[in-house]
């Protein structure tokens, strides 16, 4: 039996970059569906306030996106960039927003760790 | 004479005896009669006596039967078997059936033998009258002795032995052959077998090009399957060889990740905000928010209550947001809008 030294270590890396691969894509999936209810003005009216998003959706969904992230291992990359970068096809304006304005920026880089907090 | 009767009594009471009237001489009987009398008297007596005799056996008791005196033993008169016996003659018929065909053969053969030394007599004598008549001729033409109607002669007499004991034919006559009936029928018989055997052979060549042009069909049937084989097998090869590729991407993605970086994500410069020609700006009351289109892309543009710079997120555009101070009249949404500075 022919034994390659380190192909589980391989195969583990390939398993580990399949699902980081498609984990973006679909924590992208869930923020363009949930921002379809949401309003530029309800958003300026959040950052404004420095209100926590996440105790405001629904405990079931909030219990829904926890198994789902528990499952991508590390979410390091679930920062402002990847949402403004996630948003901007079908949210534009918002994304426009989160761009230019700074305390909005800081504002989605806070519910970004507090997301991050939940599912660790 | 006269007869005195007694009237008084009746007739009836007169008796006459037959036979006494018969031997009186009143009636006279024949000699047949007489006879048949006899006859008459003779079985009517056997037959009584019959009767009595049965009527005695009837009465004496029945006797043992006593068997028969016989003589035991026997006498081998030897072994008869019919088959054997007509196999037997069979085979002697066969054999002088056989002895006799020999017979025969053996008088053909001879008769044959005879018969050739005959004609080879024949020949030989016909030979030697044809030379000797051949040579009288020459001699006489030689000494110019012969007549024309001896030449004449002579040729005919050559002609009559040709014809006649060789059975050849003249080539002065002309005439046609003489073909016989029987070679007339072989030739017409050879010629039906030529033409049968011609059609039997287009026959076959017709059936040898329908199994051609078959097996050719059948050829190009499997040459399209075998085709369609290598095609399907040609992908399955390179979807198979795309995975080592997706495998290794994935291997790539999971050590960067390690590294603790994703690419693309926001990280990189926009293009379009490097080489921005113009510039642009947007009068916004001060602490407002406000939206607009973006002055290059269209795209819609959200700013801030205090944003300074809006940013366009599909081009990158970048536009100054100059503040104004409130006005006694509060700009409506369509006053904000953005403006292209200098």
């Amino acid at each position: 039996m022919v034994k390659l030294p380190g192909l589980k270590k391989f195969a583990n890396m390939a398993f580990s970059g399949l699902a980081i691969s498609s984990a973006p894509a679909i924590v992208k999936g869930m923020l363009v569906e949930y921002l379809k209810n949401v309003t530029l003005e309800e958003i300026i009216y959040e950052v404004e306030n420095n209100r926590v998003l996440w105790v405001r959706i629904d405990p079931e969904m909030q219990q829904k996106t926890i198994n789902m992230l528990s499952r991508l291992g590390n979410l390091d990359w679930l920062n402002a960039d990847f949402v403004i970068e996630s948003i901007k096809d079908e949210h534009p304006a918002m994304a426009s927003l989160f761009l230019g304005w700074e305390e909005a920026r800081v504002w989605l880089e806070k519910q970004a760790s507090i997301l991050k907090q939940e599912t660790a | 004479m006269a007869v005195i009767k007694d009237v008084n009594t009746p007739r009836a009471k007169e008796v006459t005896d037959v036979t006494t009237e018969a031997k009186k001489g009143g009636i006279k009987k024949t000699e047949a009669e007489l006879w048949e009398e006899k006859r008459d008297a003779a079985a009517a007596k056997r037959q009584f006596e019959e009767e009595v005799a049965l009527a005695e056996k009837a009465k004496q008791p029945p006797a043992v039967v006593e068997p028969a005196f016989q003589v035991k033993g026997s006498v081998n008169l030897g072994e008869f078997n019919p088959q054997a016996e007509a196999e037997r003659l069979r085979q002697e018929a066969a054999q002088a059936a056989e002895n006799k065909d020999k017979k025969i053969t053996g008088l053909e053969e001879q008769r044959d033998h005879y018969r050739d030394k005959a004609a080879d007599e024949r020949l030989t004598n016909v030979e030697q009258k044809f030379s000797a008549q051949i040579d009288r001729l020459v001699n006489e033409i030689k000494a110019g002795q012969s007549d024309t109607g001896s030449l004449g002669k002579q040729i005919k007499e050559l002609q009559e032995v040709a014809t006649g004991v060789l059975g050849l034919q003249s080539p002065i006559a002309g005439t046609a052959p003489v073909v016989s009936a029987e070679l007339q029928l072989q030739m017409l018989k050879m010629e039906l077998d030529d033409k049968k055997a011609q059609r039997e052979f287009e026959r076959q060549l017709k059936a040898d090009e329908r199994s051609w042009q078959m097996q050719l069909r059948d050829m190009e049937s499997r040459q399209n399957i075998e085709l369609a084989k290598l095609s399907q097998s040609k992908e399955r090869t390179e979807l198979v060889a795309t995975i080592p590729q997706q495998i290794g991407g994935a291997i790539a993605q999971g050590i960067m990740h390690g590294g603790g970086e994703m690419p693309g994500l926001g990280s990189k410069p926009n293009p379009r905000h490097a080489q921005q020609k113009h510039q642009y700006a947007f009068d916004v009351e001060e602490g407002k928010a406000a939206t607009g289109q973006c002055p290059e892309c269209g795209s819609p543009i959200g700013v801030g209550p205090t944003t300074t710079k809006a940013i366009c997120s599909q081009c990158g555009t970048e536009i100054i947001v100059r503040r104004q101070k409130a006005s006694a009249e509060s700009p409506s949404e369509e006053d904000n809008r953005f403006g292209q500075h200098g």
